[in-house]
């Protein structure tokens, strides 16, 4: 699905990202960990394109990401940003049909599928109850769903979401990462920034663990999150057990 | 209430009921700021006018009146009031920014300079003359606006006091400049007055023939963008991320604004706030999607410089308030309150 080879990239003077490899397959929930500013969500720029790196290639099912279309590309990845701050007067339902915009030539007025794709995608994140609500008016979780239900009318072939759950409650981390996994289900494919590794280890197929522009660590929840990857790349010792019901690791931090 | 609501999908896109409404009140305004001013025009006379004006064959006082006087100065005032209210509801789009409007922005000054500029050479240099007037506007007008974009810029944000700032104080320049242009060329001071607060004092078909194709133009262009518009106010990364080209939209959007602003301002002087006031209004009514939100904005732009340019003309008749004197008072006050509830957003 999305191809990475040796991406490098840098605010300023400042190397945030030195030679970063990796893929994202399909039917397969990825999720990118690591310490703050270890380049997480600077990775999910350069996939969409809204920054250029300085060397090296995204390939997305093998064409360089430089040679796809704005449009074509919101069709292919569709981002659910950290959804603290939406302009205000939208109601929810417009918030939500600027995911169509990427299926819709300049002067298109939009079709009577657009509409009906919205009020699936809002039906199916419980957001439809708010079509009519200014975005303003709704919580933090309220809103991030709703920036799902927006990701999701995009139609992608590849889910991008950018630390989703910082701002919510455990109800709605567990939510939105259940979407997630239903369009993963469904033949999509799925690149989770996240920096709560009990979180990744339930969600992810695979754990990428990024650590000053590298990736340090890679494969299953298991073989990434041991104590001694932990402590290299966070610089702190944590104890690891495997959890009750499957095989999911649970790393807890040790105070002594 | 689930069940209930199904019938009910929103409808996205434009919403014709009240462009229907504004577009009819607008016609309405515009037949009876005709019929009033120091002269009353009785009603039955007007048809008969416009079809003499028409075909060249203009009988009686009253024709005169209605076809060389009053109706240009409405069409005129209806046009640069759509133009300005046009470029207020871009300006505060592309920019993010509630504040945002040709005159604040310096951009009405900008392109006030040109025009005075265009008209002191325009009898030395006769490029300057007829066309060239608007065509200079423009160029000092787009001047103005990269150049306060560049001063108030910080990352990817135009932060909203810096743009205000940097907006009034090359506007308040470049308007002592335009002073120094009109007195060096001998203009009358009463001239340059009117110049400066805008007047429709002078207003002609020449000058709607003039002006109506720049509105034409920069009204299709922004109708083109409504979505792109709406898409901007997520922040460029969103918008891009949302598949819209953001630099071709915010470079297209700012310089049809400016085109609408240099053609209001080459007709009729630098009249403010009617940029601010017109948007406002409408979203606050209507809320903030483009599509409505533009076309509704120039309709009742119109409506509002009518209805201003009329009190002008009327309050202290026979003498003339500059109608930029009007749109002030009314404007200033909506500006602060404005400014005021931006505080901490800031």
């Amino acid at each position: 699905m999305i191809e990475v080879r040796g991406l490098e990239f840098g605010y300023g003077r400042e190397p945030v990202l030195r030679g970063l490899d990796f893929a994202v397959r399909r039917g397969e929930v990825t999720v990118l960990a690591g310490p703050n500013g270890a380049g997480k969500s600077t990775v999910i720029r350069l996939l969409t394109r809204v920054l250029v790196p300085e060397a090296g290639s995204v390939r997305i099912d093998g064409t360089p990401v430089a040679q796809i279309g704005r449009r074509q590309l919101a069709r292919t990845l569709a981002v659910v940003p950290q959804g603290a701050d939406l302009p205000s007067g939208f109601r929810g339902h417009e918030m939500v049909s600027m995911g169509r915009a990427p299926h819709l030539r300049l002067l298109e007025p939009e079709r009577p599928l657009d509409a009906e794709v919205v009020e699936r995608v809002m039906r199916h994140t419980d957001t439809w109850r708010f079509r009519n609500t200014p975005v303003e008016a709704l919580s933090g979780g309220e809103k991030q769903r709703l920036l799902m239900a927006r990701a999701l009318a995009q139609e992608p072939a590849c889910l991008l979401l950018d630390e989703p759950t910082s701002h919510l409650d455990l109800r709605y981390q567990i939510e939105l990462l259940r979407f997630t996994r239903r369009e993963v289900e469904r033949g999509g494919a799925a690149l989770v920034v996240l920096h709560d590794l009990n979180l990744a280890a339930r969600i992810a197929d695979r754990i990428l663990l990024l650590h000053q522009g590298r990736l340090v660590s890679e494969g299953p929840p298991q073989d990434v999150l041991t104590a001694g990857i932990i402590r290299t790349v966070y610089g702190a010792d944590v104890d690891v057990f495997t959890g009750e019901f499957d095989d999911a690791p649970v790393v807890l931090p040790r105070l002594r | 209430m689930e069940r209930s609501a199904r019938a009910a999908r929103p409808r996205g896109g434009v919403r014709w009921t009240p462009l229907g409404v504004a577009a009819l009140a607008l016609l309405l305004v515009m037949g009876l700021a005709t019929l009033i001013g120091s002269v009353a025009v009785p009603p039955t006379k007007v048809p008969s006018a416009i079809w003499h004006g028409l075909s060249g064959e203009l009988a009686g006082p009253l024709d005169i009146i209605i076809w060389q006087i009053r109706l240009p100065r409405v069409v005129l005032a209806a046009l640069v009031g759509s133009a300005l209210a046009l470029s207020g509801a871009t300006y505060q789009g592309v920019f993010r920014n509630p504040l945002a409007e040709p005159y604040l922005l310096g951009v009405a000054s900008g392109a006030g300079l040109g025009a005075a500029l265009a008209l002191a050479f325009g009898s030395v240099v006769p490029l300057l003359a007829g066309a060239g007037l608007p065509a200079l506007a423009f160029a000092f007008a787009l001047a103005t606006v990269a150049a306060v974009m560049l001063l108030a810029q910080q990352g990817r944000r135009f932060p909203i006091l810096s743009l205000i700032l940097a907006g009034a104080v090359l506007g308040s320049s470049l308007t002592a400049a335009t002073s120094f242009v009109m007195l060096a060329s001998r203009e009358q001071a009463t001239g340059i007055l009117a110049w400066l607060l805008g007047s429709f004092a002078l207003a002609s078909w020449n000058k709607v023939v003039a002006v109506l194709p720049l509105v034409v133009a920069a009204a299709l262009l922004t109708a083109l963008s409504g979505r792109a518009l709406n898409l901007l106010q997520l922040g460029d990364e969103q918008a891009a991320q949302l598949g819209l080209a953001v630099e071709r939209y915010r470079l297209l959007l700012v310089v049809a604004a400016t085109l609408a602003t240099a053609a209001a301002v080459s007709v009729s002087g630098i009249i403010g706030f009617v940029g601010l006031i017109v948007p406002h209004a409408v979203r606050l009514a209507l809320g903030p999607d483009h599509r409505t939100l533009v076309p509704l904005s120039m309709l009742l732009g119109a409506l509002f410089m009518i209805a201003a340019d009329l009190v002008a003309r009327t309050l202290i008749a026979p003498a003339e308030v500059p109608i930029g004197v009007i749109t002030a008072l009314v404007g200033g006050p909506f500006f602060l309150v404005l400014l005021r509830r931006q505080r901490g957003r800031a």
